[in-house]
């Protein structure tokens, strides 16, 4: 029990001495998840709109498709990008292999069908009112869209808050195909890995409170905005 | 009248695998308050929403001003405007729910000014309710901002959908005296749906009347829906009630047709003969209104609600059982 105590002690002084090795972890951290976040927001959005919104033939099915999607294995997900981007996959021309980019293409993977499930059920459950009063009120088209998005703003906040979540905390894909390599592609998931593999508790520990820290401001933030 | 503002010309909508509006065909003047009347699921709503150019047909075609338009179409987008029966606010403030038009609109002259007043058109005090949210308003209150958020566009035609159903004695005032000082200025066109006959029947220039999907000449006062049978004594037809009485009917076109009879042409007293069909009822409301020449009586025949007019001096009371007659002839089969 004493190593796990002692553990929570170092980590405290690592992280406000500003150990260089934490601080790069946690820079790469951050700059892959905000990279796929972006990625899959972009693309999530609109297709969960029109997945929740619209009528069309094959909506069942798309759903069904999407809603599996959100039980993908990350190891899945790393071993796919891992084919596609290594030099005998087909774009492994692009040179892409253990980088941050490549760490953001598998989150957004990742990411995407969380985002666009998340949407598609918020627009699901919009009443069918606002559509009526927003085009009885003159909106066009566009901005019906707009304005039913800022209607299902915090549902869309809420699917990216779970979407950041499993980016954050993934260990597979960042393993697979960022490789780990330190000062370059070591996430905080795969330093903690790492560092509990070597014994060195106190380092995972803090690598492990940054993260908390990290949700934790997200979060804060998230509920100054619903106010 | 200043001429036909709407034409609708064979039009018919479905859900699914129902009619809601069944090749309807009519007309709606201008700069008058045109009543709709008719039925639970005789259509009124799906032709508010075709009028208001929210949904289009799925045949025939929708006439506004001699031109035919769509949802979204420039010539109607800030001219029609739909309040519909159950209101929806969104998730922001009074003031931006009421300034929401103006914006869509990019209208950005006096926007607080024309807030408080549309707000008190309905009977809204401004500083007590512009930063309130939807969650903060009981139900005749929202209903108000709705309308609010109609009126500000001062919109050349305002359609409403049952705008007092399901809200307190005060709002509904409140509501009505909105909706007749908009009617009142000139050139507005109002069409309206009301659960309340009698004052629907009072501020319309023009009724319509809806059954099953389509425009009905005239309000009916007693409809009986189908089987129908043949009694072996008389050979005649009748709708078999509840307590084994019946009202008679001419012969059916086929057996789930349903039978209306006009209500100017339902009488109370007089006996049946060739050409008459009479039975008994039993009155339940009497409803006299100021200025009004006529009351309004209901009545249960046989199980089934009927309704006519008869002048004041010759109303029943509650409770009688009359006597009440129509001409064969005038029965209708829909």
């Amino acid at each position: 029990m004493d190593f796990i105590v002692d553990g929570f002690y170092r980590a405290l002084v690592l992280l406000i001495q500003g150990d260089p090795q934490t601080l790069s972890a946690v820079t790469t951290t951050l700059k892959a998840a905000f990279l796929s976040m972006g990625m899959s927001l972009v693309i999530g959005v609109p297709a969960g709109f029109c997945l929740g919104y619209y009528e069309f033939r094959g909506k069942k099915t798309a759903r069904t498709i999407v809603d599996t999607m959100l039980a993908l294995p990350t190891v899945f997900i790393g071993l796919l990008v891992y084919a596609f981007l290594s030099n005998r996959g087909p774009l492994g021309g692009l040179g892409l292999l253990f980088t941050i980019p490549a760490i953001s293409v598998g989150q957004t993977i990742l990411a995407l069908p969380v985002i666009t499930a998340l949407t598609a059920s918020t627009l699901d459950s919009l009443d069918k009112g606002l559509r009526l009063t927003l085009i009885s009120l003159g909106a066009d088209k566009r901005q019906l869209f707009l304005s039913t998005l800022w209607e299902v703003r915090y549902g869309i906040v809420a699917a990216a808050m779970t979407a950041m979540g499993r980016v954050m905390t993934e260990v597979g894909i960042s393993m697979m195909v960022g490789g780990n390599i330190k000062w370059h592609t070591r996430t905080i998931t795969t330093a903690i890995a790492l560092e509990t593999g070597k014994g060195m508790f106190a380092e995972g520990i803090a690598l492990g409170l940054v993260l908390l820290a990290i949700a934790l401001v997200v979060n804060v933030s998230v509920s100054v905005f619903r106010r | 009248m200043d001429g036909a503002l709407y034409t609708l010309d064979q039009v018919s909508r479905c859900y699914d695998q129902s009619r809601a509006l069944d090749r309807c065909t009519l007309s709606i003047p201008k700069g008058r308050v045109t009543g709709i009347a008719g039925p639970n699921g005789s259509g009124k709503s799906t032709l508010l929403k075709l009028l208001s150019f929210i949904e289009p047909p799925d045949e025939g075609r929708v006439l506004f001003e001699g031109r035919e338009e769509r949802p979204f179409s420039p010539a109607v987008r800030y001219r029609v405007t739909l309040m519909p029966q159950t209101p929806f606010l969104m998730n922001r403030t009074v003031f931006k729910n009421v300034s929401y038009g103006l914006n869509v609109k990019k209208d950005r002259t006096d926007v607080a000014q024309r807030v408080s007043v549309a707000l008190s058109q309905v009977g809204l005090d401004f500083d007590k309710f512009a930063g309130r949210h939807r969650h903060e308003l009981s139900g005749g209150e929202a209903q108000r901002v709705a309308l609010a958020a109609r009126l500000i566009l001062d919109p050349e035609v305002l359609i409403l959908d049952e705008p007092t159903a399901s809200v307190d004695a005060a709002s509904s005032f409140l509501i009505r005296q909105a909706i007749l000082a908009f009617a009142s200025n000139p050139g507005k066109t109002v069409i309206l749906t009301s659960h309340d006959a009698a004052w629907l029947a009072d501020v319309s220039d023009e009724m319509l009347f809806f059954f099953r999907g389509k425009s009905v000449a005239e309000k009916m006062g007693l409809m009986l829906f189908g089987p129908f049978e043949r009694d072996h004594h008389t050979g005649s037809w009748l709708k078999r009630g509840e307590d084994d009485g019946g009202i008679p009917v001419s012969e059916p076109p086929d057996p789930d047709a349903v039978a209306a009879v006009p209500e100017r042409l339902l009488q109370l007293g007089g006996n049946a003969g060739d050409h008459h069909a009479a039975f008994d009822a039993e009155v339940r409301e009497v409803a006299r209104r100021k200025g009004h020449s006529n009351a309004q009586v209901t009545l249960i025949g046989a199980g089934f609600p009927i309704t006519l007019s008869c002048p004041v001096s010759q109303t029943p009371e509650p409770g009688d059982i009359a006597r009440v007659t129509y001409p064969l002839s005038s029965l209708q089969w829909l």
